[in-house]
């Protein structure tokens, strides 16, 4: 068995209560949701499930980021990043076993929100191309955030801090979005900020995949976003797993 | 300086330290203003502005996260072998629990503190009596007080410290929601009205509410919830406490 898949195997077996969360936290969250606002905020055509998906998602993915940068943080401070570099394997390892972990937990999150948006009337009517691209968008997504999420782990070596320094940003970002409700919901001096940020740029996106329409101006943009936290957080996770302690 | 002295110290030195009192603080801030611009627009409460509505909820939540801290704290002091040591010095069995509920009782009064202040830079105004004050934040403290306790024993048995404040994430997050705090009854579906005007969440934001409003809602309801909390999970807590090591 190869290093990296040792590593992996490692994660798995440490985080069977965060896997079980990966699949509890965005049922709630939609469950929650869903009674809370589905009578309240008017979405057009669409129902409030099939609205509030690709926010749920988003949700998810970015509550499995929290758990990557506390592991980060543990690895460090209990001294098994320092133990790994003494071994004759690439340096590199224990970081891609911690984002195959990520995407293996995104990948449950993904399926336990799609199975309960399922029971409250969405439905991906789009076919397959756009039912791919949202997994892959979901995905690519989770390892941007992921990566960003263990470098500031890394770097912070204090689990306490780790996670609560991203929690708030975290919060605002969700709930002043368009994913939880339409734009026109919001008072009018922040309607541009709640457009044109990130994460209503692509759970617009998210939501355009699941029914088959999707403007190339709003793809472009989460693309953008997507590759962008991609390639500014993987060579500093890069650089910090590299770097001697 | 005492046993109790000693250990509250180091617990309130922690807190600031790691950042649980700046989370304590922008925790509750964050998500008033997250519900208040995104929500008041489209939740009916009659004649009563939604940050005078909501303030209850975001007190109630706030007093939830103390606990969440609390259950990691709990948890960090289990893992690292802290317990074990205390138990082998002639103090007496209570005290680093008591020096983790005093450290609680801080973040909580942080908490209470923004929330209300927030909610004053929104428009709330507390129009009780000094009574009624007194009452609001005896009732939020209590609440802070009994859910520690509960997430102090539940870290205390943790194997790990995600695990320890994960596991209050998902009912806090399902009662929040399905309650009257973020909206009145009405918002909700027919069939699940019971449940979200009875489950404690609703009960103590109502009275909350009321007593920021200068009258009395279902005082009695949210003083058994908090007082039946407090001494369920309070005889946990010293339970696990007292018990031998493994």
């Amino acid at each position: 068995m190869t290093p990296f898949a040792l590593l992996t195997a490692r994660i798995l077996g440490k985080s069977r209560m965060d896997l079980v969360f990966a699949v509890l936290v965005p049922m709630s969250g939609l469950i929650g949701l869903t009674f809370l606002l589905r009578d309240v905020i008017t979405t057009g055509q669409m129902n409030y499930a099939q609205y509030i998906l690709p926010a749920v998602v988003v949700q998810a993915m970015l509550f499995g980021a929290l758990t990557t940068t506390d592991r980060a943080a543990s690895e460090k401070a209990s001294g098994l990043s320092s133990r790994m570099r003494t071994l004759p394997i690439s340096p590199y390892a224990p970081l891609l076993a911690r984002m195959a972990y990520c995407l293996i937990r995104g990948v449950l999150a993904l399926t336990a929100a799609l199975l309960g948006a399922y029971l409250f009337g969405f439905r991906l009517n789009s076919g397959f191309g756009y039912a791919a691209a949202f997994v892959l968008m979901s995905l690519t997504l989770t390892l941007a955030l992921s990566l960003g999420a263990d470098a500031t782990g890394s770097k912070a070596g204090r689990t306490e801090v780790a996670s609560q320094l991203l929690l708030v940003p975290q919060l605002l970002l969700v709930m002043l979005s368009t994913g939880l409700a339409p734009v026109d919901a919001f008072p009018s001096w922040l309607q541009t900020f709640v457009r044109y940020q990130p994460i209503s740029q692509i759970t617009e996106t998210l939501r355009g995949f699941t029914s088959g329409h999707v403007t190339a101006g709003n793809l472009a943009t989460s693309l953008a976003w997507c590759i962008g936290l991609l390639v500014v957080f993987g060579p500093i996770a890069v650089r910090l797993q590299g770097r001697t302690s | 300086m005492t046993a109790l002295g000693a250990l509250s110290r180091r617990s309130v030195r922690g807190t600031l330290r790691d950042g649980d009192l700046l989370f304590a603080i922008g925790g509750p801030v964050a998500f008033f203003v997250c519900f208040t611009l995104t929500l008041r627009k489209v939740i009916d409460t009659g004649d009563m502005t939604y940050p005078q509505y909501i303030v209850a909820v975001i007190v109630v939540q706030a007093m939830i996260f103390t606990a969440m801290t609390t259950a990691d704290r709990a948890a960090r002091d289990h893992l690292s072998g802290m317990g074990i040591r205390m138990r082998s010095l002639p103090i007496t069995a209570l005290a680093p629990v008591t020096a983790r509920m005093l450290s609680a009782l801080v973040r909580a009064a942080a908490a209470l503190a923004a929330a209300l202040a927030v909610g004053y830079g929104f428009g709330f105004r507390f129009h009780g009596t000094v009574a009624d004050l007194l009452a609001f934040v005896g009732i939020a403290l209590l609440l802070s007080l009994a859910l520690s306790l509960g997430a102090d024993a539940m870290g205390s048995v943790a194997n790990s410290t995600e695990a320890a404040g994960q596991t209050l994430l998902i009912p806090q997050l399902l009662l929040v929601m399905l309650s009257t705090g973020i909206a009145p009854a009405q918002s909700f579906p027919s069939w699940l009205g019971p449940f979200v005007r009875n489950q404690p969440v609703s009960v103590i934001a109502e009275t909350l509410r009321g007593l920021a409003m200068g009258h009395s809602v279902r005082v009695g309801a949210s003083m058994a919830w908090c007082l039946g909390l407090l001494v369920v999970f309070g005889t946990i807590a010293l339970r696990m406490q007292r018990r031998a090591p493994a």
